[in-house]
């Protein structure tokens, strides 16, 4: 029979470490919210003058920002997109390679490597003077430097997409296998294979839905994460557009200090933007998960 | 057949990274159009062995670092998910855990940095180790909160119905069991101090 013990005697935890917990985890970034709307307003920082609305007016002529939101969402929807597409097709049609191969310890391998080192690495192989680039033209599949693709530090961001790509897929996919190991999918594909189902209705009706709807959590944060990025834009990116992260980060590090409140203001705005956007998504991804199966197809 | 093929294409994609920065690390001038250097040297590794250079300083802090927020950041996620687990509220707590993941670590950087300066933290270790903290610590308490499970729990409780004081059951019995899922938050505070501190 259980002991009736109460909990915080049992821990010998005292009470207040919860509290500092809450104190750092969500005290310190919302006291950190209130700065920078407080900067933003002329109430805070260093050259704080007063309350004024001057910086809220001049973001409406201000296009830098919703550019580089715009594009750090185009970055994270085609980074994550491919990696999930990549990893589903990994996993739904290479489930033997998967399982009786070297192929999963083969995944862990880019996980170790730093974002940095990936980014560096990626500058190396792609760019105009890169390793590709030489062996193109030792082929002579180009003439010049110029010949070659930009494919780093361009326009669209390619170069930010593969190396995010390089180290999310390999994550996504092992989270996938580990999911459909644990779904017992493969009890299920015989299931429907004896009911009279064909194998891409499987992977299509039943195995897909499955995995989406189980990592959905993972791949949010995921796509927060790629949003968020700052060392691989920071070095494969152009100075115009730029992601989120290395749009703020520049701003603050100007020497002008009347630069500080539109940082602070662009930082408010994008956190509470990033909150909302997670929340959004987080009753999107509910919602799916209450639906019955069948009908998301 | 098949297998193998897709094996030998990702062992090709994962490897040329090591591949490509070792020839970038012996290489000697390397210009466009060769494909491969025209001369190896060590030179590089030794100038990065030597005693005045600043990288094995930067490692060393870094191994300091990482070590420092794996350890504290493991004690404390132990303590804090068994808190979490048993509190009024777990499933409050958290999703209070995930907020620092919900937003960038750079914007998070730039939220608290007023607060860093005003605590005379600003470029210093503590500081470095505070906002390492602040993702780490909920990272071990939501890695470390599955494993206070009822179980658990009722092992604690048959521990102490044999005489073990409330301390000791969690000392000689629990600590043990979840040190496999150690090794991963410290590789990668490993990675991010140092890649802060670079």
């Amino acid at each position: 029979m259980l002991l009736r013990v109460r909990p915080f005697r049992l821990l010998r935890l005292p009470n207040p470490l919860l509290g500092l917990y809450g104190l750092l985890v969500l005290g310190l970034p919302l006291a950190g919210l209130g700065y920078a709307l407080a900067g933003s307003l002329g109430l805070a920082g260093p050259l704080a003058t007063g309350f004024t609305g001057h910086y809220w007016q001049e973001l409406t002529h201000d296009t830098g920002l919703l550019y580089a939101a715009l594009y750090s969402l185009w970055i994270a929807v085609a980074a994550v997109g491919l990696s999930v597409g990549l990893a589903l097709v990994l996993v739904l049609r290479a489930q033997p390679t998967l399982r009786r191969s070297a192929l999963p310890a083969l995944l862990y391998v880019p996980l170790v490597m730093p974002s940095l080192v990936v980014a560096f690495y990626l500058f190396q192989l792609l760019s105009r003077a890169g390793w590709i680039s030489r062996l193109s033209f030792q082929a002579g599949l180009t003439s010049s430097l110029a010949a070659f693709p930009e494919l780093v530090q361009d326009a669209a961001g390619v170069g930010i997409i593969l190396a995010h790509v390089l180290l999310l897929f390999p994550f996504i996919t092992l989270l996938f296998q580990a999911i459909y190991q644990e779904s017992r999918l493969d009890d299920y594909r015989q299931l429907t294979l004896t009911l009279g189902a064909s194998a891409g209705q499987f992977r299509q009706r039943v195995a897909r839905p499955v995995l989406l709807r189980r990592a959905a959590p993972t791949l949010l944060l995921s796509f927060m994460a790629t949003l968020g990025a700052y060392d691989i834009p920071l070095l494969l990116g152009r100075p115009y557009p730029q992601m989120l992260s290395v749009f703020i980060a520049t701003r603050l590090q100007r020497f002008d200090l009347r630069e500080l409140p539109a940082a602070y203001l662009a930082g408010f705005l994008v956190a509470i933007s990033l909150l909302g956007l997670i929340a959004g998504l987080l009753r999107l991804t509910g919602q799916a998960k209450a639906l019955p199966l069948h009908t998301t197809n | 057949m098949r297998t193998r093929l897709l094996v030998i294409f990702f062992a090709c994609l994962f490897t040329l990274p090591f591949g490509l920065l070792g020839l970038l690390a012996v290489g000697e001038n390397w210009h466009f159009p060769e494909a491969l250097p025209p001369a190896y040297s060590l030179q590089a590794l030794r100038d990065l062995l030597s005693a005045d250079n600043e990288l094995l300083s930067g490692l060393g802090r870094s191994f300091l670092l990482a070590g420092t927020v794996a350890v504290a950041a493991t004690a404390g996620g132990f303590i804090l998910a068994r808190a979490v687990t048993r509190s009024r509220w777990p499933a409050r707590w958290e999703t209070l855990s995930y907020l620092p993941y919900a937003l960038p670590p750079v914007l998070l950087a730039v939220l608290i940095q007023p607060f860093i300066i005003r605590l005379h933290l600003s470029g210093s270790v503590g500081g470095v180790l505070l906002g390492l903290l602040l993702i780490a610590l909920p990272f071990a308490t939501l890695l470390l909160g599955s494993f206070w499970t009822r179980q658990v729990t009722e092992y604690e409780q048959l521990a102490r119905t044999l005489g073990c004081t409330p301390s000791r059951p969690c000392g000689r019995c629990c600590c043990h069991w979840p040190g496999h899922g150690c090794a991963l938050p410290s590789c990668r505070r490993f990675c991010s101090a140092g890649s802060t501190l670079a």
